[in-house]
């Protein structure tokens, strides 16, 4: 631990040799480098994904081809046609390698209570939930942009109350939130349908039932983001050149607290395929959320597996993207030595 | 990639909400004050000066103008505007007013978790059929649902299921993070790295979807719930005792403590262990409303207590199918629910505030 | 460019005998809801064109939101009052915070301490410097680019074409400094307020920012400089005005206060400032007798026949340690080092930031394992010994450190941190209360902060606990690492005190590593210059820095500022 204190301690050090120096010619390598090692990284959450999954199954208790069959685990066909596929007769290294080798073919198993291939029901229903997270996100940030400039505006006694209701809305039960939608919007007002699953309308309440939760907790961050920014020394050296507030606002503070926002949506993304699951349920929109409570009410397992490894792989592409996104914006962390933090 | 503190729940422990309350200035702009009575003999001046950020601030027309007063001429460059109800809004402010409102709501919730008979003397699962979604009345203040049963006292007897799946769940999760956290700061460097993916791999799934994913195999039932919600808020908790537990063993103290002779597994025990255990009661709270929210959500799917139980969750999907004729069976069991989160939120922020405060 | 060096603005000419800044009976006040400060206390301020007058003064005189008032950017909290506030002959009594954005890059510059935070992390320095030449001409002009470069050419860039791309922290703490100084000067204000403009750089750097300063000054700016050091500010400024709690408590040229100071407060100040000339006297004034002078006593008859006196007690053998960077870059930290400490000796080692001297210091404490060489404790070699020994050995070296605060356990009172080392030791319960005792009586603290949180007491209490849990220990030898920097000079004499004292009273042999070339010179007998991770001169103090003979100790002692008497 004192070693790594202290190295960055010392990087600080010997100015001329280290900080002055513009090596032009490697910082392009250096920033190849940086992407290529994100990409590796991600590419290792996923295998260790894939083995926890594995691990899931042969850690279950009762044996594995019941676990896999579920409610039909008294099908003779099907029991011989799963240990094949599974190579469950297999040592267990053989098994883990023949789940290894299908997985990146894009073959996830038989879902035997649906009776069809899981990569042809994941690919059903991928389309729908991925339109509703994107359009979640797009909404939330949309969302998050505006409640901020409402809250940094400078207005003695706003923030206190602006806080107040954020609180309560990020404390309301998304389903609960959902619910109230359907009732009030839908239901009373007559808004929005939702009966055509197809429509753009059916979609308004659903990105809404959404958005709002994951908009205010950005809003959060990044109000949080820029009241830190203007009180920083850099705020006041500008303040002191004569820039209006607003200009250091807007023009300093935001990058500043776009960093985590940044960060933040790609979690946001993840944590919107485990809302899709409650949304989707309650406003009867297919996709992957819907299969995955029917997989978890019947004990699909072939199919819950892959629910799992779909999100997993969206979080993991979200978090690799936007890490590549917070290079772009912030010069620190494009420069190796950055540190670790 | 460090993720600061649970996606999992929409509570960021990390941004305070509540009671961002403008620190009202109480002296009058148009009293001079004499200087030597009232000011302290050593000023420190750094530590009083906020960020000089509102400077910015026009200030109210009637302070700009420059007041000279008869006898000495004293000129107003800027000054903040003085009015009695400031007075009272300094009184006001130093109230805690967050508080005086998440107390009281907690305290009903627990009361209703420990003897929910002491709030109402009807019984949860005792309906009358004849008197099926009844509106709310003076009988039935919150309205009955479609088996006659009274929704109030359902909601009450639910406070059970919630306190004790989410407290469960949370506590679950922060003794899981514990020992994932703290092993893993003191680990060797190798090991370190192991388990960091491994956090970011468990991560990478939804809290709520990896709860799901673990119920597929223990199957249903409160006992699971609590398990699998607690495994599922893991990662978040995991990373922030790890961070913690990082900066006391990067700090001036553990070194010093090293040059003491003492041993690893000594500092580990004499300082990262108790600064990690002490901030564990606030995690808890700050959690708290996270772990209802989804143990709620979980029930909800259906993959909780089983009816007849009064969740809030469940009663909340029961109500889903008559909304349109019973909508107060949906209303009483969400207010419930975003009461005791806000309230545990709240709460959890004023310990964290003052904890952080402890620090400097 | 010859716009923004020459030319002055119209007022100021057109009455040359007017001030460029007149301010009588300046007032700030801040009211918050925990407390009220009286941070300003009614100081008169006036600067002419091509003046420079220096604020000296402690943490807490109100220096500082002085500065700021005068861009009226002082905290939203504060109140400020008085009778008179002129900038060029302007009336800016009552003014909007509009009409300040007018006055502010304008007319009045500002320049802060750290510029690697003053600086837009974000963005280039390039961009900083062209934001602040766009504040004043409305538009976006044109000529931005070539008036960019011109500007940091002026603040003495090398190369501004390629640095202007760059961000503050790719640059040196001196050409940061100097584009923060460049985005104060785009605007060709009349005066420029600079707030310990040096005080986070080295004092070769020091040197060469004060006399950029120094020329701006030359070309007619009016500059105010802020300082907490006396030295510094003599070099540039005309005239020197000493704050105390609010109040200007001396005002005079740099000669007159340093030559012949008036004001008591002035005089105990000037005593405080360490340097060669006070070598082996008290540098802050009264307490004489103390309590615990004989328990102490008693504790040193004791001790002293442990060390043979001829025996080093720490020594370091060609030690070397090589940090390995990203990008498959390392940094030579600590090159082929030899330190030898004799019973009782006070050793120095001198160097700027990343000489290596916090990595020596972590060699000798056994913090850090060096690469190459060892180092030896009572003639014991660290790497031979094992467990057992090892933790006898590490008692007899203790650890003093720059933040006192951050070396605290936060949920720890002082008397728990003086008794922590003891607790692994075989002392009983009352001894080890006693020893605790002792301790505090050594460093002049008195039992009643036993029971104290470390963050209630003040910065030289602080690095008193520190020291007293260090001699808890008994150790043979402190290691201090930059015990004082982070203290106001005042409190910085009274700790150079304690430390001469117990060196003198216990026999506690001390290393002393500082980038203070006064302190160093005050207080130890031999030093070690480090440049790089090598020493590359060392000797008995006199001789040493009254004729260096390595060419980079030359340089550093011919950058210290000295207080020109």
């Amino acid at each position: 631990m004192t070693t790594s204190l202290d190295a960055t301690v010392a990087t600080r050090a010997e100015p001329s040799t280290v900080e002055e120096a513009p090596y032009e010619g490697g910082r392009g390598i250096a920033l190849a480098w940086l992407v290529v090692r994100r990409v590796l990284s991600a590419l290792l959450v996923l295998w260790i994904a894939v083995s926890l999954t594995f691990l899931a199954i042969q850690l279950a208790p009762g044996d594995t081809v019941s676990l896999l069959l579920g409610e039909n685990r008294d099908d003779p066909e099907l029991r011989a046609a799963t240990i094949e596929r599974w190579g469950l007769d297999q040592p267990v290294w053989v098994q883990y390698f023949t789940y290894l080798a299908r997985i990146p073919k894009g073959d996830l198993g038989v879902s035997y209570t649906m009776r069809q291939n899981v990569s042809d029901l994941l690919a059903e229903g991928a389309g729908p939930t991925i339109t509703l997270a994107l359009t979640a996100t797009v909404v939330a940030l949309i969302i998050a942009v505006l409640a901020t400039l409402i809250n940094t505006a400078p207005v003695k006694g706003l923030r206190a109350v602006t806080s107040g209701i954020q609180l309560v809305i990020l404390s309301l039960p998304p389903f609960w939130l959902a619910i109230l939608l359907l009732t009030v919007v839908s239901f009373r007002w007559g808004w929005f349908s939702i009966i055509e699953t197809d429509s753009w309308q059916a979609l308004v309440l659903p990105t809404l039932a959404l958005a709002i939760p994951s908009g205010f907790f950005l809003t959060q961050v990044l109000s949080d983001g820029v009241f830190r920014a203007i009180e920083q020394p850099f705020a006041v050296s500008a303040r002191a050149r004569g820039l209006s507030p607003a200009a250091v606002r807007y023009r300093h503070a935001v990058k500043h607290a776009a960093l985590p926002v940044v960060n933040l949506v790609g979690l946001q993304i993840g944590g919107l395929l485990g809302g899709a699951v409650i949304v989707e349920q309650i406003f009867g929109r297919p996709g992957l959320g819907q299969l995955a409570v029917n997989a978890v009410i019947v004990k699909d397992v072939p199919l819950i597996l892959g629910v799992t490894l779909v999100s997993t792989a969206a979080y993991v592409a979200a978090s690799t993207t936007v890490d590549l996104v917070a290079i772009a914006i912030d010069p620190r962390l494009r420069t190796a030595r950055g540190g670790p933090k | 990639m460090t993720a600061p503190v649970a996606p999992v729940a929409p509570v960021t422990p990390t941004a305070p909400v509540a009671s961002a309350a403008p620190v009202a200035p109480v002296i009058p702009a148009e009293t001079v004050v004499p200087a030597a009575s009232v000011a302290p003999a050593a000023p420190d001046v750094t530590g009083v000066v906020p960020t000089p950020d509102g400077a910015a601030r026009p200030a109210p027309v009637g302070a700009q103008t420059a007041v000279k007063s008869p006898g000495r001429a004293s000129t107003k460059l800027r000054s903040a505007p003085a009015k009695a109800s400031r007075l009272l809004g300094a009184w006001l402010a130093r109230l805690q007013w967050d508080l005086v409102f998440a107390l009281p709501i907690l305290a009903v919730v627990a009361l209703a978790a420990i003897a929910p008979g002491l709030l109402t003397s009807a019984d949860p699962l005792d309906g009358n059929p004849r008197e099926s979604h009844l509106a709310p009345s003076w009988e039935h203040p919150a309205g009955t649902d479609l088996l006659g049963r009274d929704v109030l006292t359902r909601v009450i007897y639910g406070a059970r299921y919630s306190v004790a799946i989410g407290l469960g769940a949370s506590v679950v999760a922060v003794l899981l993070g514990l020992v994932v956290g703290l092993g893993s700061a003191v680990a060797p460097r190798w090991l370190q790295q192991v388990s960091d993916r491994l956090i970011d791999v468990l991560a990478a799934f939804p809290g709520l979807l990896l709860a799901m994913f673990l119920i597929t195999f223990t199957g249903r039932g409160p006992d699971n719930l609590v398990l699998a919600l607690g495994f599922g808020s893991l990662p978040a908790y995991a990373r922030l005792i790890k961070a913690n537990a990082s900066v006391t063993l990067q700090s001036g103290y553990v070194e010093q403590a090293k040059t003491f002779g003492l041993s690893k597994a000594r500092i580990v025990l004499r300082h990262v262990l108790p600064n990690a255990l002490g901030a564990l009661p606030i995690m808890v709270t700050i959690g708290l409303g996270g772990a209802i929210i989804g143990s709620s959500a979980l029930s909800f799917l259906g993959l909780g207590p089983q009816p007849p139980a009064a969740e809030w969750g469940l009663l909340l999907a029961e109500s889903r199918a008559y909304l349109r004729q019973a909508w107060w069976s949906a209303i009483y069991p969400g207010i419930a629910l975003t009461a005791v989160v806000v309230a545990s939120t709240v709460l959890g922020q004023s310990l964290q505030r003052r904890y952080e405060r402890r620090d400097r | 460019m010859t716009t923004v060096l020459g030319a002055l603005a119209a007022p100021s000419d057109a009455a040359p005998t007017s001030p460029v800044l007149q301010v009588r009976g300046l007032h700030v006040e801040f009211a918050s809801r925990e407390r009220y400060v009286h941070a300003v206390r009614g100081i008169d301020l006036s600067i002419h064109r091509g003046e420079a007058v220096a604020l000296v003064g402690e943490s807490g005189s109100g220096k500082s939101v002085t500065a700021l008032s005068l861009l009226g950017l002082a905290a939203k909290t504060a109140r400020i009052t008085a009778d008179e506030f002129r900038l060029a002959g302007r009336d800016l009594s009552g003014l909007p915070d509009r009409g300040w954005r007018q006055i502010r890059g304008s007319q009045v510059g500002l320049v802060l301490q750290d510029a690697l935070t003053s600086l837009d992390p974000l963005r280039t320095v390039g961009q900083e410097v062209a934001e602040a030449l766009r504040a004043h001409s409305g538009k976006k002009s044109k000529g931005t680019g070539a008036q960019v470069e011109a500007l940091l050419a002026e603040v003495g860039f090398p190369d501004p074409a390629v640095r202007a791309n760059q961000y503050a922290h790719q640059l040196s703490g001196g050409l940061r400094q100097r584009a923060l100084i460049a985005t104060a000067l785009a605007g060709n204000p009349l005066l420029l307020v600079a707030d310990e403009p040096t005080t986070a750089l080295d004092v070769t750097v020091q040197a060469q920012i004060l006399d950029l300063l120094g020329r701006r000054r030359d070309t007619g700016t009016a500059l105010l400089l802020i300082s907490h050091d006396l030295a510094v500010v003599s070099q540039v400024a005309d005239r020197v005005l000493v704050m105390r709690e609010g109040e200007v408590v001396e005002e005079g040229t740099a000669a007159q206060l340093l030559g012949d100071p008036k004001h008591p407060y002035t005089k105990a100040l000037l005593r405080a400032v360490p340097s060669a000339a006070t070598r082996g006297q008290r540098l802050s004034g009264g307490e004489t007798e103390r309590p615990g002078d004989t328990l102490e006593r008693e504790a040193t008859s004791e001790r002293r026949p442990s060390a043979d006196g001829l025996t080093p007690v720490l020594r370091a053998v060609a030690v070397s340690k090589t940090f390995k960077l990203s990008g498959h870059r390392q940094l030579r930290a600590v090159v082929d080092v030899d330190v030898t400490v004799a019973p009782g000796a006070k050793v120095g080692i001198v160097g700027e930031s990343g000489s290596g001297k916090s990595t020596l210091a972590r060699m000798l404490l056994g913090l850090i394992e060096p690469d190459q060489g060892q180092v030896e404790i009572m003639g014991r070699p660290w790497r031979a010994a094992d467990r057992r020994e090892r933790g006898r050995l590490r008692r007899a070296v203790q650890f003093v450190s720059q933040d006192a605060a951050s070396s605290f356990d936060p949920r720890y009172t002082v008397e728990q941190i003086v008794e922590e080392p003891l607790r692994s030791s075989a002392l009983s319960r009352a001894e080890r209360a006693e020893r605790v005792l002792q301790a505090l009586a050594l460093t002049h603290l008195e039992p009643s902060l036993l029971k104290v949180v470390p963050r209630n007491l003040s910065g030289g209490q602080r690095q008193r606990v520190a020291i007293a849990r260090a001699l808890a220990m008994e150790p043979e030898v402190l290691v201090c690492d930059e015990p004082v920097s982070a203290l106001d000079v005042s409190i910085q004499a009274q700790i150079l005190d304690l430390l001469a004292e117990l060196n003198e009273r216990t026999g506690t042999a001390i290393v002393f590593i500082s980038h203070d070339i006064g302190v160093v010179h005050h207080l130890v007998d031999d030093v070690l210059v480090m440049h790089r991770g090598r020493i590359v001169e060392q000797g008995p103090v006199e001789r040493v820095f009254n004729q260096p003979s390595h060419p980079y100790t030359q340089t550093l002692l011919r950058a210290v500022p000295r207080l020109a008497r």
